[in-house]
């Protein structure tokens, strides 16, 4: 019996620590809930630096893949814990994404609304996100944990983010607003509530995977989710170094890069930031270059190659376009 | 260099296995470690590995590092009780070496197994060959 646990309201840390906990206890369970509270979530490899300590939410660092994330109450939340047993050996991650997402995005089909899984883990209305996701091995289980934005406050999580200056955190607001949607955004959709979206996953979860209502058992898990629950938020482990680019750079969506060079803070070059589109190998935007627009506006699906700036400038573009759409520098000895 | 194919992957025959798909290579002192084509080639692209410090304890079956493809963690498990010794620091800038050449450069960690007998415990090549060939039916793994 795969059980299905509607918990609701959930204070902060024990969201994180439900689905870690469950894993290491081996149980297999579909978890639906929601902070009562704001607090960031670190990926598994981030480096710590990437989360600015001053903002005042409170900060744990997740086991499974994925970057920095600002979570509240208008975010709904899934959490996918399965056995690996119940797809083949030999699947790819984006199986398991499959598996537990395609219960999302046939809800919002419930819900009137046409939705796209982006490999590996987004799922777009048209071309915004509206639901980011991450997965991974937790023990024994394969674990794909994720969220329904109901609203979402770009300025606040690009408070949370660590950047540089002001103008990658601009850009990261500005760029937040263009990719990413929200359930409440969209006309006919204003009083949805967070309790109404988990009873249409449920229902979901229920017909896809043959999950099963079931109370929490909130006692016999007490002692594991209270370990989980210091242990992601242990200062070590949450601040600990992780990828570190040649560049800056912030995910906006799959596809959707913001990137700013790594030179010194008095270089005039440090204030330059580019919207990449890895798809189409396209700069979208520039801001802190008033040689290009002194406006910072959209650039749209120009090639680099067209746009005219100085050779200095563009040298450093090239190096912020060069490289691999995901690439990722290092690893880190922890 | 002897090779082999079971299904879509690749099996050498100078180094042992475990279930978990590492590999494991003798030297004249240390065992290398690594991941086999199967688990470079389910993950993806591997984005990022962390991996322990030299001195690091390691216990058979238990993690001792993780590798990152697509937003998905993938665990590193030892393959038997031992000590790191060393890492691989290349795959910190070249952390797709585990994808492009898992069996040679892109080896994880060398360790001093705590018992002799660790070797024998592995898989042989044939052997891994046959684990490999049961997971093509969902269920098995």
């Amino acid at each position: 019996m795969l059980p299905l646990y509607q918990l609701g309201g959930v204070d902060w840390i024990t969201t994180q620590a439900l689905y870690h906990g469950i894993a290491e206890m081996d149980e297999e369970a579909i978890v639906l809930c929601w902070p009562t509270s704001p607090y960031v979530s670190l990926g598994c490899h981030q480096d710590g630096d990437e989360w600015d300590s001053s903002c005042g939410f409170p900060a744990l660092r997740r086991r499974v893949g994925g970057s920095l994330v600002y979570l509240d109450a208008d975010q709904v939340f899934f959490q996918v814990i399965l056995d690996a047993e119940r797809l083949s050996s030999a699947c790819r991650p984006v199986d398991w994404y499959h598996l537990a997402l395609d219960p999302v995005v046939a809800y919002l089909g419930d819900l009137g609304l046409v939705a796209t899984l982006r490999p590996p883990a987004d799922i777009l209305l048209g071309d915004r996100k509206v639901s980011g996701n991450a997965g991974g091995q937790i023990d024994s289980k394969m674990v794909i944990v994720g969220n329904l934005l109901l609203s979402f406050p770009h300025a606040v999580m690009a408070r949370v983010r660590n950047a540089p200056n002001q103008i990658l955190r601009q850009a990261f607001a500005a760029s937040l607003a263009e990719h990413l949607v929200t359930l409440r955004d969209i006309p006919g959709y204003g009083d949805l509530t967070a309790g109404r979206v988990m009873e249409g996953l449920g229902d979901r979860y229920a017909k896809h995977l043959g999950a099963i209502h079931c109370e929490a058992p909130w006692s016999r898990w007490a002692e594991t989710l209270e370990r989980v629950s210091l242990e992601l938020q242990d200062p070590a482990w949450l601040k600990a170094a992780g990828m570190r680019l040649p560049y800056h750079q912030i995910k906006v969506r799959e596809g959707v890069y913001l990137r700013s060079p790594r030179v010194h803070e008095n270089d005039p070059k440090a204030s330059l930031v580019i919207e990449f589109h890895s798809d189409e190998g396209t700069v979208h935007r520039v801001w802190g270059c008033d040689e290009i627009d002194p406006r910072g506006l959209p650039l749209t699906g120009r090639m680099l190659s067209e746009i005219s700036v100085p050779e200095d400038i563009k040298e450093v573009l090239t190096a912020l376009v060069d490289l691999r759409s995901d690439p990722v520098v290092g690893a880190s000895n922890r | 260099m002897a090779t082999s194919k079971t299904t879509a992957w690749t099996v050498k025959d100078d180094r042992r296995y475990d279930t978990r798909h590492h590999w494991v290579k003798t030297g004249e002192r240390l065992l290398t470690v690594g991941i086999t084509d199967y688990t470079q080639d389910t993950a993806g692209e591997i984005l990022y590995v962390a991996l322990p410090e030299p001195g690091t304890t390691l216990v058979q079956g238990k993690p001792f590092g993780s590798i990152e493809s697509g937003k998905w963690v993938g665990q590193l498990y030892a393959p038997c009780d031992g000590t790191v010794i060393a890492a691989n620091d290349q795959l910190a800038q070249e952390p797709d070496l585990l994808n492009r050449d898992p069996y040679q450069t892109g080896w994880l960690i060398k360790m001093a197994a705590s018992s002799e007998d660790a070797w024998e415990n592995l898989l042989t090549p044939d052997a891994y060959r046959e684990h490999l060939a049961g997971l093509d039916e969902p269920g098995n793994g």
